[in-house]
């Protein structure tokens, strides 16, 4: 049983991964299996809250000692590995690497749910504020109206994602089959060249308008010749367009390829997923609007620290002097007006122990280092304790009562 | 829905129902599935396979393709009656990134699982016989790439030939690379005589046991293959863990029919030839000395826990921080202001959150004994989970479970700084009274402290990040340091269990900070002696001279101490 649970030699086709054949035969089969699991996830459920509170216990702390065992097997067990990554077990053929992927996947499949939780924490608390009336009830329209919107702007997103995703397919595919010397063109990909032939030269012409302009700005180009060098330009996009979708037809008729054909589909496909109307809402909520808040939020760090430094560096005890003292040669040694003050010392010399540099390097090296190499040692040893205590089932805290 | 997706639904009908249609012959079968496949193109030409199987491929009309195994229907007497569709297989879309197909690698596969090895290693010695006009053949030793294997040709010299291996249980030999020599000594030389003595006893003692010679062997970084040939037929491979220093040690032993499928079992059990086998690699580095320290504070922790039972028990020292919940949390009471919570920024529900959940128990506890408003805010939804069970427990076991409220504990959002913002947020509008903060805590954990500073709440704090500490105690009023933070429930509990497994700790402590006096004592006493080359291990040795031609150490035979004196700076 643990040799199957740990999937020693896993087969192609086994308890975790069924054989793909054709997708809808596999979604199937899949759909299946999930319908499976979650009858049986339902079952244990239903089973666990019936269980007798006297007896919670015992089953909490077996099945933490059983997970937890998974692990520690994991980590004691010998083992080796072969230069191509796989290993080996030495020991019964017991190799609990293999069941880590799946003892992980359960746990993320756990969190996935909980997610579903948290979600309607937010509702309860922000709609319960809305229907009352709370005088911050503004705040949570806000927010309810920003998670609405962040998650269809999302799936918008994707949606434009999947599409570019599937014209990339497409393109794999005709290029794949060229090779094969059997032709490959389709309608689908005859279309999505066309459209991107456009595209790439709107594009290249945006391009040349943008670089024009900074250049009209410089000075570099009179203004006057703006209109006409964009009326020559587009001209020139336009005869590109006509030429390489011309071609493009052609290659259509003879069931043929070419490379600059799929370039120019591959490129098209990437335009069309930056204009897309998903990507740029998403883009416009995320990266120009989130994104500067939370940067925002963290640059007021810089000025709690200051805050923070200066009530703990004010001079109440002996122990706040010293601690104040080296702050001060620390910071010392990162401001290059004061290195200045010591910098005519020869660092070779003996006296060059007492640069500031020296002595700032010092602190941090030797004491500061010291200092968090005992407090990161207590907390090695507090976790192993902790996880003992778990594991053993000895701790008698909420979590296991 | 999609064309093609009928087409699969079709084929699943027909593979689950059973019923396989015959068709008369090959021509029969493409006419009629291209009118099942109307509009389709033609597909690609069959491809056979060797085990008498053919496929047929059916391109689909954007990026997908199908692919028909098909095989011959016999009726009873054996006889054919026509082909018959033996799987369907789907194939989708090509990596768009590096264009991999798996319908190419697919066919590749098949291919390649279904054609005869090129080169099998007997017929190698029969062909090279016969090229060669060799009088006979015999296996010289294991090599990195497979073996060296010398002929004696009819004028009494030898050729040797580096024999290795396709990957494919075939073998590779370049023979621009053979070498002629005069006899079998220089055939040992010309082939590097990489066998230690140790390897040498074993193969003979070996030979003795099963009455056999060494026939074909492979020699790698961590172990050795050796191949014995029989005298009854048959061949024995003995797989051995080959350390230089210690000898060899015989893992498992299997018997073959022939050395054809000697050869193939060891390439098809990835016996790569560059492969670096690392046996009990997690003991590799740190010997057994890891597990042993491991065991020996496991051992410390059960022991006194078995002592703090006893009727002596254990007494631990005070932490400030923890002393202080309940002044904090009667201020807050007095104040009529929240008491806020927050358990770190874990990305999963790990033991950090837990502990963190377990002191926050107490808190609540306390808090639901004075009817104190409470606020928990969570990073995590899996940590809001079990926050939420855990609070409403506390107010159930206090006989208040009126008093709790659902949205005291709240899962506000995965965002780092939008959960900073909310946090620092919450604490300013509700001028909490009491902050606590305890777990995984990274650049967030000054705006913390800062916003609850600012509303002078008493803050209490703890976090497994020690890049966040020095911060935790420039702002806070109590910060739990290091191994304190896993204490708190021990110490707020006080069982003796929780007391136990802290006076064992300590224990652990104190052993380490025995070792670090010990190993301070020791190098400075090596550091100290001379450096005798001659009583270093050869290899060691050869390191050090080669080390010092790059770099050379002008004062190498001087003392340490004396090194120490003549330097300038310390």
């Amino acid at each position: 049983m643990l040799n199957y649970l740990a999937q020693n030699e896993p087969p192609e086709t086994n308890f975790w991964s069924i054989e793909r054949t054709t997708d809808l035969l596999y979604l199937q089969k899949l759909g299946l299996w999930i319908l499976l699991a979650m009858v049986v996830a339902g079952l244990i459920f239903f089973l666990l809250a019936r269980i007798p509170s006297n007896f919670r216990r015992p089953v909490v702390v077996g099945i933490t000692f059983l997970s937890g065992l998974v692990y520690v097997l994991q980590w004691i067990l010998p083992k080796s590995k072969a230069a191509d990554g796989s290993t080996v077990a030495l020991i019964g053929g017991w190799n609990f690497s293999e069941a880590i992927p799946v003892v992980s996947g359960v746990s993320q499949i756990l969190s996935g749910m909980l997610l579903a939780m948290g979600v309607y924490s937010i509702f309860r608390l922000h709609f319960g504020r809305v229907f009352k009336g709370h005088k911050d009830a503004f705040f949570s329209i806000v927010l309810l109206v920003s998670l609405f919107v962040m998650v269809v702007f999302g799936f918008m997103d994707n949606a434009a994602q999947e599409k570019q995703k599937d014209d990339m397919n497409l393109i794999a595919r005709v290029k794949s089959f060229r090779t094969r010397a059997v032709g490959g063109n389709t309608p689908e990909f005859r279309e999505l060249a066309m459209q991107s032939a456009k595209l790439v030269q709107w594009k290249r012409l945006d391009l040349f308008q943008r670089d024009l302009e900074e250049k009209i700005r410089k000075g570099e180009k009179d203004p006057s010749v703006f209109e006409d060098e964009m009326r020559a330009e587009r001209a020139k996009a336009e005869q590109a367009v006509r030429d390489e979708q011309a071609r493009i037809a052609a290659e259509y008729q003879q069931n043929q390829t070419s490379d600059e054909t799929l370039a120019t589909a591959r490129e098209g496909a990437q335009i069309m997923r930056e204009r897309s109307v998903g990507a740029q809402l998403f883009n416009l909520v995320f990266f120009d609007m989130y994104q500067p808040l939370e940067t925002g939020m963290f640059s007021l760090i810089a000025f709690f620290i200051l805050s923070a430094a200066f009530r703990a560096f004010r001079i109440r005890s002996i122990e706040a002097t010293i601690l104040m003292a080296t702050a001060l040669v620390v910071l010392l040694s990162f401001i290059p007006l004061a290195l200045a003050l010591t910098s005519g010392i020869d660092p070779n010399s003996f006296a060059g122990n007492f640069r500031l540099d020296s002595i700032g390097n010092w602190l941090l090296g030797t004491l500061n280092t010291s200092a968090i190499r005992g407090i990161d040692l207590g907390l090695g040893l507090g976790v192993l304790a902790m996880a003992l205590r778990i594991l053993l089932g000895l701790e008698r805290g909420v979590a296991v009562d | 829905m999609k064309l093609n997706s009928a087409l699969g639904l079709a084929c699943l009908a027909v593979l689950m129902t059973g019923c396989q249609h015959v068709y008369k012959d090959y021509p029969e079968y493409r006419t009629e599935r291209q009118v099942e496949l109307i509009g389709r193109e033609q597909g690609d030409e069959p491809v056979d396979l060797h085990d008498g199987k053919s496929w047929h491929v059916w391109r689909l009309d954007s990026s997908q393709c199908l692919l028909d195994e098909l095989g011959a229907k016999s009726a009873a007497g054996g006889r054919s009656e026509g082909i018959v569709v033996l799987r369907t297989l789907f194939f989708d879309s090509d990596n768009e990134e590096t264009g991999d197909s798996k319908f190419n690698s697919y066919v590749q596969e098949q291919l390649n699982k279904n054609k005869p090895s090129p080169n099998p290693i007997e017929k190698y010695r029969a062909d090279r016989a016969l090229q060669l006009g060799a009088a006979s053949g015999q296996f010289l030793t294991p090599s990195a790439e497979g073996h060296f294997y010398a002929w004696q040709m009819p004028d009494g010299t030898y050729t040797v030939d580096s024999v290795s291996n396709d990957g494919k249980g075939g073998v590779v030999v370049d023979t621009s690379a053979s070498a002629s020599v005069p006899n079998l000594d220089a055939a040992y030389t010309a082939a590097g005589g990489a066998m230690t003595p140790n390897q040498l006893d074993y193969i003979q003692a070996r030979s003795a046991e099963l009455g056999a010679t060494l026939d074909w062997g492979e020699l790698h970084r961590f172990w050795l293959l050796l191949g014995f040939k029989k005298r009854g037929g048959g061949y024995t491979l003995d797989f051995l863990k080959a350390d230089t220093s210690k000898g060899v040690e015989r893992l498992r032993s299997q018997d073959f029919d022939s050395l054809n499928a000697l050869a193939l079992w060891v390439d098809q059990n990835g016996v790569k030839q560059d492969a670096a086998w690392a046996d009990n690699l997690q003991y590799r580095s740190n010997g057994w000395i890891l597990i042993g320290v491991v065991l020996l504070v496991v051992a410390s922790v059960l022991f006194n826990i078995g002592r703090a039972k006893g009727a002596k028990g254990v007494t631990i020292r005070r932490i400030n921080g923890l002393d202080q919940i309940d002044e904090a949390v009667g201020r807050a009471t007095e104040t009529a202001r929240p008491v806020l919570m927050v358990p770190g920024l874990s990305a999963q529900l790990d033991g950090i959150a837990v502990q963190a959940l377990t002191v926050f128990a107490y808190v609540v506890r306390s808090a639901a004994r004075f009817r104190t408003p409470i606020r928990l805010l969570n990073y995590n939804p899996a940590v809001y989970a079990v926050a939420t069970e855990i609070v409403r427990d506390v107010y159930l076991s206090e006989g208040v479970p009126e008093q709790f409220d659902p949205d005291s504990v709240r899962f506000v959002t995965d965002r780092q700084f939008a959960f900073a913002a909310a946090v620092a947020g919450l604490i300013q509008r509700e001028k909490v009274a009491a902050a606590f903060m305890m777990g995984d805590f990274y650049a967030e954990s000054l705006i913390f402290a800062e916003n609850a500073n600012l509303v002078g709440a008493i803050q209490v704090a703890a976090t497994t990040q020690f890049t966040q500490t020095p911060f935790f105690i420039a702002a806070c009023d109590y910060v739990l340091l290091g191994d304190e933070f896993y204490a708190a429930s021990a110490y707020l509990g006080r069982q003796p269990v929780l007391l136990g497994s802290m006076v064992g700790i300590d224990w652990a402590k104190m052993m380490f900070m025995a070792f670090v006096v010990f190993a301070v004592i020791v190098h400075s006493y090596q550091m100290t002696q001379k450096v005798d080359l001659s009583k270093l291990p050869p290899e060691t040795r050869a390191n050090y001279e080669r080390l010092h031609q790059v770099y050379p150490d002008p004062n190498k035979d001087e003392l340490f101490f004396v090194k120490m004196t003549k330097m300038k700076r310390f």
